[in-house]
């Protein structure tokens, strides 16, 4: 297969990038995955790449620019920093940020370490969504013993 | 200052004679953030100043950091900084701040906080050698203890939340030092380095900006922090560690066989420009000792210890020369200072002389590259006379 950035040669390596909320892969040669990885250490940021620097997509961003309740940062001062401005933010934007989750880590989903404060809240919401899933399966017997776990921990959860 | 007890010495991570070889040290960092506040890079000064002294608060006394040393950053001076940076107790964006941000460290340096950072917190643990499976206990445990007393900013879902979404999730980035000279000159680094990002793993050069790696010193670290647990990221890690120190002892048992003399040459040329210099700038000195610690570590170069090379390439960075000297030192003093401090510390050296002598003579002989005339002197006769 052919680099689809130069056209030339040899393609060897696959690079994601987001174009327009989709994330796409293409496959490149070394030198011009080389070309690009220099250009992400150049004052374009990592998000522009990623969301796609031209300026169709950044006016799209502008007509649907929200900004964060808590600290007031817009999607267009993301776009230009690379950072967010606090936890809230992951919230607020969770649509724009999920395509960019996906093209760094090609998971979305965090399975490591939970806050032992935290463990029952993440541990019901995993009980829920096997829950859903067997209500939509008819495995009714499933979804009844489901149910039943979930409202002993949040029994517990709310005796603390 | 503070600093002038750390300069008496390196780190403990760098001191132990176990830092041998290929392995240099093992780290391990956790992206941490506290809900409720603008990230520090969102956050107003006043904002980051009350939070730095609340989180500075929460490490006094906390199980894991015995007797803890805080820096202010809005204090420091540009020397002190420079010197912290050097010890990697603190990064080039902490460096760059000043008021509300600041530095925890343990007495030791195997543990170090910085506060407001990218983010909140930054926990980092460090140790000598191959001990990337330790270094994340130490972490783990910090963590859990510093959990109890914030509240994270976390989310079921994404993990760990994060300024940059690039760390969201464990948060976590653990990386090893390594000491690649035997691959740099076979010229096989690049393609290595490849490989690893082809399979997720970034390197980067410990000196010097971007991939230009010089000392050859670099640092291999995991790149996703997403869909994986933190046991199964190390692990990882250090299988790919692993494998990458036997292509190290590969090449070198390569340079031995097929390239000893250009092996020795360099080695040679390296002990005698350390040892003789009146000058020497940073990358000179660091490029030589890289190639000096190779002998070392081959046991051609006698009467110095790796753990000595780690101490004089920290010592030798621009901050701590001129801590040592007690005063800012223009380019030219610091290639002075730098000079001296390497004859000083290298007094004891010595080049193999059986190596330099006889083995190469005979190999040069036994490949007939070399032909000796009868009545020849020098020690390459009396080795072919045998």
């Amino acid at each position: 297969m052919k680099c689809e950035i130069c056209g030339k040669k040899e393609a060897g390596l696959a690079l994601k990038r987001v174009e327009d909320g989709v994330v796409k892969e293409i496959s490149v040669c070394a030198e011009c995955a080389a070309r690009i990885e220099m250009d992400m250490q150049s004052p374009m940021s990592i998000t522009d790449f990623l969301f796609g620097a031209d300026a169709e997509g950044a006016s799209d961003y502008a007509n649907d620019d929200k900004s964060c309740p808590v600290c007031s940062m817009k999607m267009s001062d993301f776009r230009r920093t690379s950072q967010l401005g606090c936890s809230t933010c992951y919230e607020v934007f969770e649509t724009e940020l999920a395509s960019l989750l996906v093209a760094i880590n090609s998971e979305s989903r965090h399975v490591g370490k939970v806050p032992e404060s935290k463990r029952i809240t993440a541990e019901v919401m995993t009980l829920r969504k096997a829950l859903n899933r067997a209500v939509a399966g008819q495995c009714y017997e499933e979804a009844a013993q489901l149910r039943d776990k979930i409202k002993e921990l949040t029994d517990k959860q709310d005796m603390d | 200052m503070i600093t002038d007890d750390l300069i008496k010495g390196p780190g403990s991570w760098l001191s132990k004679e176990h830092a041998a070889g290929i392995i240099v040290s093992s780290r391990a960092r956790l992206a941490r953030n506290v809900t409720g506040t603008a990230f520090p890079g969102w956050a107003k000064e006043e904002v980051r100043v009350k939070l730095c002294g609340e989180l500075r608060d929460v490490f006094k006394g906390i199980p894991g950091i015995e007797n803890p040393i805080f820096f202010d950053m809005g204090n420091l001076d540009v020397v002190d900084k420079e010197v912290l940076r050097e010890r990697h107790l603190i990064s080039n964006e902490l460096y760059a701040r000043g008021r509300g941000s600041g530095l925890i460290a343990a007495q030791d340096e195997a543990i170090a906080v910085m506060i407001n950072e990218e983010d909140h917190l930054r926990l980092q643990a460090i140790s000598p050698g191959m001990s990337l499976h330790e270094v994340w206990g130490r972490l783990n445990e910090l963590d859990s203890e510093v959990e109890k007393r914030l509240d994270y900013a976390f989310s079921p879902r994404l993990g760990y939340l994060a300024a940059c979404p690039s760390n969201t999730g464990t948060g976590l980035r653990a990386s090893v030092m390594m000491h690649l000279s035997g691959l740099r000159l076979l010229n096989e680094v690049d393609a290595v380095v490849r490989g690893l990002n082809r399979i997720g793993f970034a390197v980067r050069g410990l000196f010097g900006e971007g991939t230009e790696a010089y000392g050859n010193m670099f640092q291999v670290s995991n790149q996703t922090t997403m869909g994986d647990t933190e046991e199964n990221i190390i692990k990882r890690l250090v299988e790919i560690i692993e494998e990458l120190a036997q292509h190290e002892r590969n090449a070198r048992d390569r340079l031995l066989e097929k390239k000893e003399i250009t092996l020795l040459d360099q080695i040679g040329r390296a002990f005698g420009v350390l040892m003789q210099a009146m000058m020497l700038s940073s990358r000179e000195s660091v490029d030589l000792l890289s190639i000096l610690r190779l002998g070392v570590e081959m046991g051609i170069v006698t009467g110095v210890s790796v753990a000595r090379i780690n101490e004089i390439m920290l010592l030798t960075q621009p901050g701590h020369l001129q801590k040592i000297m007690g005063k800012i030192l223009g380019p030219q003093e610091r290639d002075e200072a730098r000079a001296m401090i390497v004859r000083q510390k290298l007094a004891d050296m010595r080049l193999d002389s059986k190596k330099d002598n006889a083995e190469v003579g005979s190999r040069l002989c036994g490949s007939r590259l070399f032909v000796v005339e009868e009545g020849a002197k020098g020690s390459a006769s009396s080795v072919a006379q045998k």
